[in-house]
């Protein structure tokens, strides 16, 4: 109750006395400032798009502001402060960095305002732009699968996958690739066309670079490169016979459509220009002639050059790729390794021509080639510069070694080891077999210390069958040469004494040789030049005399031993002779020329051909640095 | 029934001792120091975001107002004493701003209302007729002010309420007020006065208050004139 008193006391009191009142507000009158916008194009993604980043990306932002000083401009990645350059932010993927990001700007312009929530920043301009960034830190960022294959009009035809990513929206392909040395550009602006066709694809080293350009102004154009090699392997060309004197130079048809163009040599004269992988040779002695090639193709001249050519093109130039490759002739034998030269050898009598490398003999029917027996026979040494002789009356091969003569039956059934008895030691590897099967064989010739008298020569004759020595030739200088005709008829003798040389033919009888033919020739001064002598092998009694063989200045001649007529001298040295025809076999360099028996009649000339053999009109070649023996059937032409 | 028994004694008292039972009715004015409710407001004025929205002081602490004061007392003789009830103060301040945008108000009102005791001792009486016509007196009135502090603050910027308080808060001091007077009697019971001193106060601080050094200064000069009655 009293407290009731004390309050009603005080409340008269502030009746009279009123609490201090005020109620005056200062009221400012002041304009709304106008609304602007602030516009943010970041990369041309609208606010609140996802963006995906797959690799470090600068996005280009753009900003228009309201007039007004700047106050805030803030990116930042999941509330993390990013640092902008000028006018591009940069987002890389990274381990730390969550798969599924906000990135945020935040912009603030000073309105200007003089309003109270002006002055307290409250009504500054502010914008706010959020993004969902996703990011894919390992994903393929080039067209994947690009690939080539050939399309059904048989063109070269470039495919890719399309690309698949998240804003990686193809806008257009831009190939670029060359040829010819000419370089193209071809656009592609249908994004879901992923292929390609180039139809100067043809062959070589193709190479194209694809970019593939986007929409999205973020990314960067995708580089890829694609070469691929269209090539043929290598002896992809080769020669075969079509017939006697016939051939066709083929290739492997290429892949793509295309048309070819061949040539022989580096620079060579195209000679077949179509579509055809291959063309015909209707005479091939004339083809070489007129090309100037060397036989065998791959003996040395076999370079030809295959152009593979868009079959749209008209030039014929070698900015086209080009096939480089020899030029394979047929081969009778090919050895897997270098052996060591051919011996041939052949049976006229059976028409049986013997091959023999090392411990091999292959059996050939002399007609037409066909293979008729390979052996490997073991008991042969595993030499390279033997002899080999057949034997028709016996039916036997002979080889001839430096302490032996093997001797095999033609059946390979026999195998026997000749060595004759005498005082002297025999010079085997220098043996001959006559036709006659006698064999002639010399000793072995020692060196004599100078000034030593000069030591006469002999050449034993031993029957190949009995053993028993026939007889014996001797000549005064056991240095003189001796050449045995294949029938063994004739036995020449000869030297290369400077400044005269002799030749001395004796026919060989069962007791004694008769001298029928004696010639001196002079030699021309040259010190190192000397001389051969030959016996037709079809004829014996055609002699030939070889002034310098194989040199510039080599000079042939024949001689009848039975009337002493000799034909014209010939530049040109002695090779061989066909044992069947009794043709010729010369040379001169590598300029080849075949004579009739005459030795007068030109049969086949052929520059730039080597011959080694010729057996039935088959010319052989084969070389101690090659493994392959080549052959050519010349019959129509040498019988024409 | 005490109170009953209280009463009958003061009356006896009175009459045997032959004293008077005066009730003094005063009003009159009074000065106060508010220099530091006005630091107040300038301090907040000048703080940050008051002063960049620019609020505007509408008052400013008035340092002057009329007071009422009652006091009742014995007086036998030549001296009176009794309770001192009045002195009934209030000043207050205000910062505004108000715009479109938002407005910002800061209400203070400092109250003060002093109770307490008083002693008057009349040193000079003239007389007429014997009866005391008109006296002199010195008065010394020892009192206590209760002091209520009052903060009234709102802050709106676009519709958002930023701040707003309503604090009322309550202090005491201690004062002492010495003045001089004259009283004139009109008749025997009546009487008209007036009186000039001044009053010392502690200074009254808002403990409570959310700014700093909110305090509170009664002290100043008082003059009253009144009337009053003796029986």
């Amino acid at each position: 109750m009293k407290k009731y008193y004390i309050h009603v006391t005080i409340l008269l009191l502030f009746l009279v006395a009123c609490e201090y009142v005020n109620e005056e507000d200062y009221f400012v009158e002041i304009s709304k400032p106008v609304d602007k916008e602030i516009v943010l194009n970041l990369a041309d993604f609208p606010n609140g798009d996802t963006l995906y980043i797959y690799k470090r990306t600068e996005l280009d932002y753009q900003l228009i502001l309201p007039e007004g000083e700047l106050l805030k401009k803030r990116f930042t990645l999941n509330r993390e402060e990013l640092v902008p350059l000028n006018d591009y932010i940069v987002l890389e993927p990274s381990g730390d960095i969550p798969y599924r990001s906000v990135l945020t700007l935040e912009i603030e312009i000073e309105s200007g305002s003089e309003s109270i929530a002006g002055k307290l920043g409250l009504e500054n301009y502010i914008g706010k732009f959020d993004f969902t960034v996703v990011f894919i830190p390992d994903a393929t960022l080039h067209l994947e699968n690009v690939t080539h294959h050939r399309n059904d009009n048989d063109f070269f035809e470039l495919t890719w996958d399309k690309p698949e990513l998240e804003q990686y929206t193809v806008d257009k392909y831009r190939i670029i690739y060359s040829h010819h040395r000419n370089e193209y550009v071809k656009e592609i602006t249908d994004p879901d066309i992923t292929y390609f066709v180039d139809s100067m694809a043809v062959f070589g080293t193709l190479q194209y670079r694809i970019e593939t350009f986007f929409k999205e102004a973020i990314r960067e154009p995708w580089i890829d490169m694609y070469t691929t090699e269209i090539v043929f392997p290598e002896s992809s060309v080769q020669f075969e016979y079509t017939g006697v004197n016939s051939g066709k130079i083929s290739w492997p048809k290429n892949e793509y459509q295309s048309k070819y163009a061949f040539a022989i040599g580096y620079f060579g004269e195209i000679l077949y220009e179509g579509t055809d992988n291959y063309f015909e040779i209707e005479d091939i002695v004339e083809f070489l002639r007129d090309l100037k090639v060397v036989f065998p193709f791959a003996y040395g001249s076999g370079w030809v050059e295959l152009y593979v050519l868009p079959v749209t093109t008209t030039d014929t130039s070698r900015d086209w790729p080009i096939h480089h490759d020899i030029l394979i002739t047929p081969s009778l034998i090919t050895l897997e390794e270098n052996r060591g030269a051919f011996k041939l050898f052949t049976d006229r009598s059976r028409e049986m021509l013997f091959v023999n490398n090392g411990k091999e003999v292959w059996v050939y029917d002399s007609n037409n080639l066909l293979l008729l027996n390979h052996v490997i026979v073991n008991a042969l040494p595993d030499a390279w510069n033997h002899l080999a002789y057949c034997s028709e009356e016996s039916a036997l091969m002979l080889f001839t070694y430096e302490d032996c003569i093997e001797q095999v039956s033609y059946d390979f059934k026999n195998h026997e080891r000749i060595v004759f008895e005498t005082e002297e030691k025999l010079d085997y590897q220098k043996a001959h077999l006559g036709s006659n099967d006698v064999v002639y064989i010399r000793p072995v010739v020692d060196i004599l210390p100078e000034g030593e008298p000069e030591v006469e020569g002999k050449l034993y004759a031993f029957d190949l069958i009995s053993r028993e020595l026939i007889n014996y030739f001797t000549f005064p200088n056991k240095w003189n040469e001796t050449v045995v005709s294949r029938d063994g008829k004739y036995v020449a003798l000869f030297n290369n004494n400077y400044p005269v040389s002799s030749v001395s033919v004796y026919q060989f009888s069962s007791d004694e040789y008769t001298l029928v033919y004696y010639e001196d020739i002079p030699l021309n001064g040259q010190i190192n030049e000397n001389m051969c002598v030959y016996f037709n092998e079809k004829e014996s009694n055609q002699l030939f005399i070889t002034l310098a063989p194989g040199s510039y200045s080599n000079e042939t001649y024949a001689v009848d031993l039975e009337n002493g007529n000799r034909t014209p001298m010939k530049r040109i040295s002695y090779i061989c002779s066909d044992p069947y025809t009794g043709y010729i076999v010369t040379n001169h360099g590598i300029n080849c020329v075949i004579y009739d028996q005459t030795f007068t009649r030109e049969l086949f000339k052929q520059e730039r051909t080597y011959i080694d053999n010729l057996f039935h009109n088959f010319i052989f070649t084969s070389s101690v640095y090659s493994p392959t023996l080549y052959y050519l059937d010349l019959t129509n032409y040498l019988e024409r | 029934m005490r109170k009953f028994v209280i009463l009958f004694v003061s009356f006896f008292g009175c009459f045997y001792l032959q004293a008077q039972l005066t009730v003094n009715y005063s009003s009159g004015y009074s000065t106060y120091d508010t220099d530091g409710m006005r630091e107040l407001l300038r301090n907040i004025q000048t703080s940050h975001p008051i002063s960049a929205i620019g609020a505007k002081n509408v008052g400013n602490f008035k340092a002057s107002n009329l007071i009422h004061v009652i006091d009742i007392g014995y007086m036998f003789d030549k001296h009176e004493f009794g309770i001192k009830a009045g002195g009934y103060h209030s000043t207050g301040g205000k910062l505004s701003v108000t715009d479109y945008s938002g407005a910002y108000s800061n209400l203070f009102i400092v109250n003060g209302f002093r109770a307490g005791m008083y002693y008057r001792g009349y040193f000079y009486t003239f007389r007429k007729n014997v009866k005391p016509l008109f006296s002199f007196y010195g008065e010394i009135s020892p009192g206590i002010y209760l002091s209520e502090f009052k903060n009234e603050r709102f802050f709106i910027v676009n519709d958002e309420v930023l701040d707003s308080a309503e604090v009322e808060s309550k202090m005491n001091s201690f004062s002492l007020l010495a003045q001089i007077g004259a009283k004139f009697n009109v008749t025997e019971i009546f009487h008209i006065h007036t009186a000039l001193g001044y009053d010392i106060a502690d200074k009254t601080e808002d403990e409570n208050s959310a700014f700093e050094a909110t305090y509170m200064n009664w002290s100043g000069i008082r003059f009253s004139v009144g009337v009053g009655i003796a029986f």
